[in-house]
């Protein structure tokens, strides 16, 4: 671009210190500089001064690098950001506004298989507990249940153990859509059960008791299941393996 | 498997090898190492979460300077809009002399500490990281031009301040 007789402007000085010149330019700024030693002087000394920074200042990149740092630890941390009251908080606003309400926690870095329905499952009962519970019409949940979640999905009737079908709600997760039930007995305990597809893993999985809560969760068929208790019960295992054996059997 | 569940490791070690530089350029910004800590911390959350814009970069440090760069312009407009300005202390330039080895570095790194918070910038990106102008006016989101002639002015100012003759230092503070 430059012209033989194009004069040498202070931004050529400052791009010889840098060695951004092109070859061409670098030459007729050289001879520029033969000509003008006091020029010559003062680019030279910034350049010794741009390599002595350099040196002063490269010994902070061989500092070790603090483990908060660690970009894996990072991504980890990221993951778990949101706490469990954000999560139940942001739940509570997904069963108010029902389906359709976005995927809130989509951007957490999420468990698979089953411990994914654990997680899901201990936040959606956190976030409904004490709030009111849609009495929407449970023929209707299921249908729409079973259209989302792309299979017949059908509440087990616990009243033989004392519990009354009292609701349901549409969530979402991770996973997509989930489906949860209300039961309640008549001294007021709350039961949830949460259902949804299973993907790939544990489409089977055996009953094991949840860790943070007061349930059971297990896979049959293809659906993670979970049922949760608002407060400690006895029993709760022997109402887990009844719902179990009901949601097994052909309706 | 879900893409989203993590970064390729070749990114994350892309982004790794980057947090020295990341963490020199904070302490040029912040003049301190505490808060050029947080605010490094700051960035690479950032830029964890827009990792789908790595992958056409060969070299990752303008676009993390440009996100700490940014950072730091809304961390001190906040601090400004809490703390009367009268109140606002500036930390201390941000090298201990005594753990720099060589005394002319610590000659250099005295001298760097005393130039404005422009002039540093563009010393340290241009003259000791090499990043080209017009990178650095990306980075600064200003004029090319106005890269230059701060460059000009920086490598003058420092050159009086780390000039080589005897005590240039104390004839020039009043």
């Amino acid at each position: 671009m430059t012209h033989p007789d194009t004069p040498v402007t202070e931004d050529d000085l400052q791009a010889w210190v840098d060695d951004f010149l092109s070859p061409e330019r670098r030459q007729e700024v050289d001879i520029w500089l033969e000509r003008h030693p006091d020029a010559r002087q003062r680019v030279t000394a910034w350049r010794q001064e741009r390599d002595g920074l350099r040196a002063a200042l490269d010994t902070d990149l061989r500092e070790p690098i603090p483990a908060r740092f660690d970009i894996s630890r990072l991504k980890e941390r990221r993951g778990r950001r949101f706490s469990l009251p954000q999560m139940a908080a942001s739940i509570a606003f997904a069963l108010s506004i029902g389906l359709g309400g976005g995927w809130f926690l989509r951007d957490r870095q999420v468990p698979v298989g089953l411990a994914s329905v654990e997680q899901e499952a201990a936040m959606v009962q956190a976030a409904s507990k004490g709030g009111a519970t849609a009495k929407g019409s449970v023929a209707q949940l299921a249908a729409w249940g079973g259209s989302v979640l792309g299979r017949p999905v059908q509440p087990p009737d616990l009243s033989t153990a004392g519990y009354q079908l009292t609701g349901g709600q549409l969530v979402t997760t991770d996973h997509g859509p989930a489906c949860l039930f209300f039961y309640t007995n008549d001294r007021g305990v709350r039961l949830s059960l949460f259902v949804r597809p299973m993907y790939r893993v544990d489409v089977t999985a055996p009953m094991r008791p949840m860790r943070h809560v007061p349930g059971y969760l297990w896979a049959q068929d293809g659906l993670g299941v979970s049922l949760v208790s608002d407060a400690p019960i006895a029993g709760l295992h022997g109402l887990a393996n009844h719902a179990r054996d009901l949601m097994g059997e052909p309706s | 498997m879900r893409g989203r569940a993590g970064l390729d490791d070749d990114e994350t070690i892309r982004l790794q090898s980057v947090i020295p530089a990341l963490r020199r350029y904070a302490r040029v910004l912040t003049r301190d190492p505490h808060h050029a800590d947080d605010l490094v911390q700051d960035c690479l959350e950032r830029a964890l979460t827009r990792m789908d814009q790595v992958r056409d970069r060969s070299d990752l440090r303008p676009w993390l300077f440009t996100i700490a760069y940014r950072l730091n312009v809304s961390r001190w407009r906040r601090i400004r809009r809490l703390v009367p300005m009268a109140e606002t202390s500036f930390p201390e330039p941000l090298q201990d002399a005594g753990q720099i080895p060589h005394l002319e570095w610590q000659d250099m790194t005295q001298a760097f500490g005393r130039l404005s918070d422009d002039h540093r910038q563009v010393l340290l990106l241009v003259g000791v990281e090499g990043l080209e102008y017009q990178a650095v006016a990306e980075i600064l989101g200003v004029p090319v031009g106005t890269v230059m002639s701060r460059l000009s002015r920086a490598r003058s100012a420092l050159h009086d301040l780390a000039g080589h003759e005897k005590r240039p230092i104390l004839r020039r503070v009043k």
